[in-house]
């Protein structure tokens, strides 16, 4: 039991770690801003998570185990807040925006018009 | 919010006895009475939202499935090195209204790779998409259906 938890979290913690690292890769491929956050969105919200729950198999089930569901949710709510204001400053200040990206506006009466 | 007060309080003392416990009961207490006072909260919106919570914790689990599915297409885009990606700046409205809903729905966006609120003004969403094709459907997905289902057992 207590083999199969460690390789568990290993493995968790590891995957975890692949991804933080596509992620910076991904970070140094794109050339823009507002893609680039695109990638660094990927660790931000999956990489951490498949760290904590490697780490919180290691505790097992216990009450730090609780702590870290905490700190997972709590940064499921703060990191979209400061991404999203990055994103706004960039979207607001930048006035070659549309060289950038496409922009597009959908209706919800018709939701597949270009 | 009160019993979710006390249990934050035992989880984070990291042990149950009685003297935990009742000092628990007191500073749970009081902040509740603090929240009521100042913070626009109240028993009745307590009892909305019990009658929420299996609706929040289905949400949660669509979200995570959400995020495992766009992590891997968005590494699919950072990893292969042929394929384009096209980013797109959407602008769409939803049909919900009340800004608790508004806020999550973008928060939500942003956390799934490869979206991005980049602003939320008055109902109008402005997302940044990493292609196309994550674009897609993006006003009927099913955050929106699922909280648009919460507005109506909270109303």
């Amino acid at each position: 039991m207590e083999t199969i938890r460690f390789v568990l979290g290993t493995l968790l913690i590891l995957s975890g770690l692949v991804i933080f690292i596509i992620e910076v890769f991904g970070n140094y491929r794109f050339g823009y801003v507002l893609n680039r956050m695109q990638a660094a969105a990927i660790g931000d919200s999956f990489g951490i998570v498949l760290c904590l729950l490697g780490t919180m198999l290691y505790f097992g089930w216990s009450v730090a185990c609780l702590k870290l569901l905490f700190v997972e949710i709590f940064l499921w709510f703060s990191s979209p807040v400061s991404s999203h204001l990055v994103a706004k400053l960039e979207a607001e200040t930048n006035e070659d925006l549309a060289k950038e990206v496409k922009m597009r506006t959908q209706k919800e009466d018709d939701p597949c018009k270009d | 919010m009160f019993l979710f007060l006390l249990a934050l309080w035992l989880v984070f003392n990291g042990r149950v006895t009685a003297e935990t416990v009742l000092l628990g009961l007191l500073f749970a207490a009081a902040i509740f009475a603090f929240m009521c006072r100042f913070m626009d909260y109240s028993l009745e919106k307590d009892r909305k939202a019990i009658r929420l919570a299996p609706l929040v914790v289905r949400y949660f689990f669509v979200l995570l499935a959400e995020i495992v599915k766009s992590t891997f297409t968005a590494c699919r885009f950072i990893v292969s090195p042929t394929l384009p990606h096209d980013p797109l700046l959407v602008k769409f409205r939803t049909p919900l209204s009340t800004d608790v809903a508004r806020v999550t729905l973008a928060n939500s966006i942003t956390l799934t790779p490869g979206t991005i609120t980049v602003s939320l003004d008055d109902g109008t969403y402005t997302v940044h998409c990493l292609d196309k094709s994550m674009a897609e459907g993006i006003e009927s997905s099913r955050f929106v259906q699922l909280l648009l289902r919460m507005e109506e057992v909270t109303r």
